[in-house]
């Protein structure tokens, strides 16, 4: 390596490191509109991105209102690095009404609602350890943009 | 000179390194999801504690987000419950110039957008297209110029007889709206616009249930939106600006108004379709809402929307 590459290649790295959060929220962004938004059709997603960034062992709530008559689909939709992610619907007493892991980790789920009320969508990626490859020296923890998308049936 | 020259290069790439680390432990999260995620599960009778901390309060999980559902929801739901069309009770967009600052723009692309939904829904192409000039206009305004661009309301004009094809539009144009906001760090302007079109589409659900005769079920639709006015405080609250804050305040206030407002629930277990695999939610509720708590909604609600569009 030159001298020149090689005082240029910290800064290089800096600079990457400060840009990477921004990038990240808008590739973020992204992914939820080309990979996700596309599936959540026929039903009608409320307008609101609901996008995070987790990593293994992390997990995220989300609170909302479903109407009475309705029909709906919660879908939750994450980059390939956090294949294993799984979601619960639970009620307001934490009651579990939905689990993903018992539909062979389906990433959507579909249904209808008799009765105005709050639901509580968990979604949650596993920690390292329940991986095969988790123990294995030098392996990172996986990180990567989790949407979390709710569509009405008109 | 070489060898210090290597020196100084490996000890600023061993601190490149280190800031490398430290900045994506600190900042991996992004601001849009900091300002959200904020407050603990509750009752959503209770009112949200904006000073709960997060790492405490949240023992099962980490981040806690509400959504509220959109104006093209609540509009669809007051439809089916029976409500008619009326123009009457939309914000006119003769008042557009009225709106300069930032917060008024932002509330008021929600109004604004919570009446193009209910003529979306209802089909009334004239004042689809006039409401979706109207959103334009202020979405321009607060900068926002990928949500309702002119291709956009290209698209509107050549789907103005699809109703399904312009209520996809109308909703990606919300979704692009809120985007843009939470990538640019406003967070709290997004926040104003989903409390405006919450606000117009509860607005104009009281207007038209003292227009309908058989008005039962849009007055149980009103009586419901007290669940979703808790889960509205809550988000609003994490952002701690001032411009919500007073918003927050009027909701408060009728968040007293609607806590005479009884919902009962009748537990039964949800049944899956064999055919489909849908599940129902079988559950089933009663509201219970008086005409004097519903004179007293329809007027707090008149008062806060006076506010916002004049």
């Amino acid at each position: 390596m030159n001298i020149k590459t090689h005082k240029l290649l910290p800064l290089i790295v800096l600079l990457f490191a400060l840009a990477a959060p921004v990038v990240s929220y808008g590739q973020c962004k992204g992914f939820a509109k080309r990979k996700c938004l596309p599936l959540l059709k026929p039903f009608i997603h409320n307008g609101q991105l609901n996008s995070t960034t987790l990593m293994e062992g992390e997990s995220a709530e989300l609170v909302m209102t479903f109407h009475a008559g309705q029909k709906y689909r919660v879908m939750v939709c994450a980059q390939p690095s956090l294949e294993n992610i799984g979601f619960k619907m639970m009620d307001m007493d934490r009651e579990i009404i939905f689990d993903s892991a018992e539909q062979d980790g389906a990433k959507q789920w579909d249904f209808n609602v008799n009765a105005t009320q709050q639901m509580i969508i968990l979604v949650a990626v596993p920690k390292p350890g329940k991986h095969a490859s988790a123990n294995l020296p030098g392996t990172m923890v996986q990180s990567g943009c989790v949407a979390l998308l709710v569509g009405f049936q008109d | 000179m070489i060898q210090k020259v290597n020196n100084i290069g490996m000890s600023f790439g061993r601190a490149a390194v280190a800031a490398t680390f430290l900045f994506y432990i600190g900042g991996c999260t992004p601001e849009g999801e900091q300002e959200v995620a904020a407050e603990k599960i509750q009752d959503p009778t209770e009112e949200a504690d904006a000073t709960t901390d997060n790492d405490g309060a949240i023992n099962k999980s980490g981040k806690v987000f509400y959504t509220i559902p959109s104006p093209l929801e609540l509009t669809s739901i007051i439809k089916k419950a029976g409500a008619k069309y009326d123009n009457s009770v939309l914000n006119s967009t003769k008042n557009i110039s009225n709106y300069v600052t930032e917060t008024s723009q932002a509330l008021n692309l929600g109004v604004y957008g919570a009446d193009l939904s209910y003529a979306s829904i209802f089909e009334q192409t004239q004042e689809t297209i006039v409401y979706f000039a109207a959103a334009h206009k202020l979405a321009d305004a607060l900068g926002i110029t990928a949500a309702f661009g002119e291709s956009t309301i290209e698209r509107v004009q050549n789907n103005l007889n699809n109703r399904d094809s312009l209520v996809a539009i109308i909703s990606d144009s919300y979704w692009e709206t809120d985007a843009y906001l939470k990538e640019n760090k406003r967070s709290s302007i997004s926040g104003l616009v989903v409390a405006g079109g919450w606000l117009e589409g509860l607005y104009i659900s009281t207007k038209l249930a003292q227009k309908t005769e058989n008005n039962e079920g849009i007055v149980s639709r009103i009586g419901e939106q007290k669940l979703t006015l808790s889960n509205l405080i809550a988000m609003l609250r994490s952002f701690e600006d001032p411009e919500v804050t007073e918003v927050v305040a009027d909701l408060k206030e009728l968040k007293d108004v609607f806590a005479d407002v009884e919902i009962t629930y009748t537990r039964q277990a949800p049944t899956t379709d064999p055919e489909t695999k849908v599940m129902t939610l079988n559950t089933t509720s009663t509201i219970n809402i008086s005409a004097e708590v519903l004179a007293s909604i329809t007027e707090k609600v008149d008062d806060i929307r006076t506010k916002i569009v004049n």
